[in-house]
């Protein structure tokens, strides 16, 4: 699932507008234009409503800019027909939520399993697959709780084992740690990095939190109003 | 996504709901139940009517009779002149009114007869197999020296009637079977009461007189009657002299002064009075028979077998068809007036109808009961195609009930679909998974339906073996249920259909949610 030819993200005056008639009009993002190396892991603060999860829902493909151009390695995901997207957003992204949006109904293993079962992968693979990933968070012993019987940092590690479970090119977390105490906070987001660090996928972090925001990332963009207002290297 | 797993979350999602699940499956275990049911009766009972008409040659019979309607030629042209000014109805009212009323009088035969002749050419039509005549005749019977008059009946070969009538012996075993069965009455009446001597009786001979009593009595002895009623009875010596007159009248006439043309007269007048005193000069024909078996009185309500001879179930004897043929024709006149009615019978059912026709082209009339059977059918199948119908219709409520428990579960699980679309998920997946689930629903009600509908027929046979009259035509030993493979495969299928177009608009519509707005929904 590696693509050899994956050379990172590249943005091209990307806009995203929100509702039709123009005294609702919202420019949630405004000619954002940006690239990131394949392997790069990149923070990116704002004030609530800068636009920060709008950037990531173009870049996880659940969302197609207004106008502009968003290329994932080779291929221009803006373009893509809806099932090619689908097809984008199961193989080469993987994505996290502050709430983690786990399946109440579903086990620890069975919402890893998820992109597994939708890619039509069989039983015993994705679960060989789905029980390693989860190991590798550390919630071995786990396996079988539904989230409900699970801490709030314990949820989101099995989202983190969800997101990376298919290899992804791109991980995307949307204020990851926003529900979490800052300790727990800390081991989340170095567990998160260090399991991207292996697979060598783009890492793009949304948090408010500028410490965490120095422990997993290496550049730090600041947005507001829609727009790049600071873009450096820590 | 595979469709193993389809089914899985399916599942899934029903176990997350069971009394909403129980519900929608239960709605459509009814119309299932009811449509599998519907179809299983009217296709069930249809078979066992044609089954009971089969047992027998019944629908491959054809009956023949005489046509009696008259033809115009053998009326003098005046008498048929209808008067007065009506419509061409009424018209031909009338003349039907003057033939009859002219016949009658004139002694115009019926025109198309059934004569010996006429069987043969019906024997000659294809796939005639054979044909075989029904007649009556009356006899003087005597066994030991006691004589009755008789009514004798014929009986085709494997006449079910009869075989369940038989107390002693057998019935015939072929068209022209030359022993006689005879009625346990008149077996009574010869003496044979106890039930060992009507065992006894098997074997023994009859004799058949042509003559009864009442063809050379019947004249004399409504006037010996008539007199004893009036209390003036004549003596032994009278009635003698009474028999000797009628015996010598004709001769008696001879001597009487009276020219040629009053003779006649006369001779035509007695005649005319007493029909039967000129059989009296008739030879009596007599034959001699062996008992060959013993029939109980028939069950008057019990109607006698399609293609049978209705006098069969109350004659005193019966014969084989082609003894009493044979004995018929020996009647005067017999030949050419012909049989009452003959029973053909083609090769096969499919045959019926052609071979009717022909013999309608022959002038007679016939009466077969394949398509009495088949409008029977029709009717049976009309009425399970009506049940059917309110079937369908509980389907179709039972359907609504699936889209409803759908958008309720499309609506319950939206941010499910959110992470479903999340993590990859296409457009095509979410529906399918929606799809599964109706059609799971559907499936698994239709299983039930089906399974219930399998195991209703044996208490439902019974119910109608309760309600079903005793003496009825219908088999009680069968079942009234058919479970065609068509069926077993075909009404899951589309109940499974149906099931899955009611699912469809919404999992369309969860198909077509945006992600982005789903993962938000609360
Ligand atoms: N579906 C929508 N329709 C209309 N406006 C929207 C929609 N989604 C987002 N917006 C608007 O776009 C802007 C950017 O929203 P976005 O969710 O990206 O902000 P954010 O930076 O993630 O904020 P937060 O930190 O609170 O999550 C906001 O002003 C928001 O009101
Ligand atoms: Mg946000």
């Amino acid at each position: 699932m590696i693509d050899s030819s994956f050379s990172g993200v590249r943005l091209i005056e990307v806009e995203k507008t929100y509702g039709e008639i123009d005294s609702e009009r919202v420019v949630a993002l405004n000619r954002v234009s940006l690239s990131f190396r394949e392997g790069e892991r990149i923070s990116i603060e704002g004030k609530s409503g800068s636009g920060k999860s709008t950037l990531l829902n173009l870049l996880g493909g659940l969302d197609r800019p207004t106008s502009g151009r968003i290329e994932v390695g080779d291929r221009a995901i803006d373009r893509l027909k809806p099932d090619e997207l689908a097809r984008y957003r199961l193989e080469k992204v993987g994505m996290i939520f502050q709430s983690y949006n786990l399946i109440p109904s579903r086990t620890a293993i069975q919402n890893v399993e998820l992109p597994l079962i939708v890619a039509g992968v069989c039983k015993n693979d994705r679960r060989e697959r789905a029980v390693k990933a989860l190991e590798k968070v550390g919630l071995e012993k786990r396996l079988n709780h539904r989230p409900a019987q699970l801490s709030g940092g314990e949820s989101q590690r099995v989202a983190i084992a969800r997101a990376l479970v298919n290899d992804p090119r791109v991980v995307l977390a949307d204020e990851p740690t926003g529900n979490l105490d800052s300790a727990t906070a800390r081991a989340v987001v170095e567990m998160l990095v260090e399991q991207v660090a292996a697979s060598r996928a783009c890492l793009i972090v949304v948090t408010h939190d500028r410490d965490l925001a120095r422990r997993c990332a290496e550049r730090l963009i600041r947005i507001e109003d829609g727009s790049i207002i600071e873009d450096y290297f820590i | 996504m595979r469709r193993v797993d389809l089914v899985e979350f399916a599942i899934e999602s029903m176990r997350k709901h069971p009394s909403r699940s129980i519900l929608s499956v239960s709605g459509v275990v009814a119309g299932t139940f009811a449509l599998s049911l519907s179809i299983a009766i009217g296709l069930g009972i249809e078979r066992a009517v044609v089954e009971r008409f089969r047992r027998d040659d019944t629908l491959r019979k054809i009956q023949v009779y005489d046509n009696d309607a008259f033809k115009d030629e053998d009326f003098p042209p005046d008498v048929l002149k209808v008067e007065g000014k009506m419509s061409e109805a009424k018209r031909k009212r009338i003349l039907k009114g003057i033939r009859r009323d002219y016949s009658s009088e004139s002694m115009i035969r019926r025109h198309i007869a059934l004569t010996p002749e006429m069987l043969e050419r019906i024997a000659r039509i294809p796939r005639v197999r054979s044909i075989y005549p029904h007649t009556s005749n009356r006899f003087r019977a005597s066994l030991g020296g006691i004589e009755f008059d008789v009514d004798a009946a014929s009986v085709a070969p494997g006449d079910r009637e009869i075989k369940e009538r038989l107390v002693a012996g057998k019935a015939f075993d072929t068209l022209a079977d030359p022993g006689v069965v005879v009625h346990e009455y008149l077996l009574y009446r010869w003496g044979f009461r106890g039930d060992d001597e009507v065992k006894k009786a098997i074997g023994a001979k009859i004799i058949l007189h042509s003559k009864t009593k009442r063809d050379e009595n019947h004249f004399v002895i409504s006037f010996l009657d008539d007199l004893k009623r009036k209390g003036k009875p004549l003596g032994a010596l009278e009635e003698a002299t009474l028999y000797s007159l009628i015996a010598r009248s004709p001769s008696l006439f001879e001597e009487l002064k009276l020219t040629t043309a009053e003779r006649s007269l006369l001779k035509m007048l007695i005649e005319h009075f007493t029909p039967r005193v000129a059989r009296t000069l008739e030879k009596d024909r007599v034959v001699e028979l062996t008992i060959k078996g013993v029939v109980m009185e028939g069950d008057e309500n019990q109607r006698s077998s399609w293609g049978s001879n209705f006098q069969a179930s109350y004659a005193d004897i019966l014969l084989s068809v082609g003894k009493s043929a044979e004995l018929f024709l020996q009647k005067d006149g017999a030949r050419s007036e012909g049989f009452g009615s003959a029973v053909a019978i083609v090769d096969r059912e499919e045959d019926v109808e052609a071979v009717a026709k022909e013999i309608e082209k022959l002038g007679l009339f016939k009466f077969s009961l394949a398509k009495v059977i088949e409008e029977l059918r029709t009717t049976i199948l009309l009425i399970a195609i009506g049940i059917g119908l309110i079937a369908l219709g509980m389907l179709f409520v039972a359907c609504i009930g699936i889209a409803n428990t759908m958008i309720m579960s499309v609506l319950q699980r939206t941010r499910e679909i959110g992470i479903l679309k999340a993590v990859g998920a296409s457009d095509r997946d979410v529906r399918r998974l929606f799809l599964f689930e109706g059609g799971t629903i559907g499936f698994i009600g239709a299983a039930i339906g089906l399974s219930l509908s399998l195991l209703a027929e044996a208490p439902g046979n019974a119910i109608i073996r309760m309600v079903t009259p005793r003496n009825s035509d219908l088999p009680l030993d069968a079942t009234y249920f058919t479970y065609p493979v068509w069926m077993l495969i075909g009404v899951p299928a589309l109940v499974t259909t149906i099931a899955l177009v009611a699912a469809y608009i919404p999992a369309v519509r969860a198909s077509r949610m945006d992600p982005v707005q789903s993962l938000r929904y609360e």
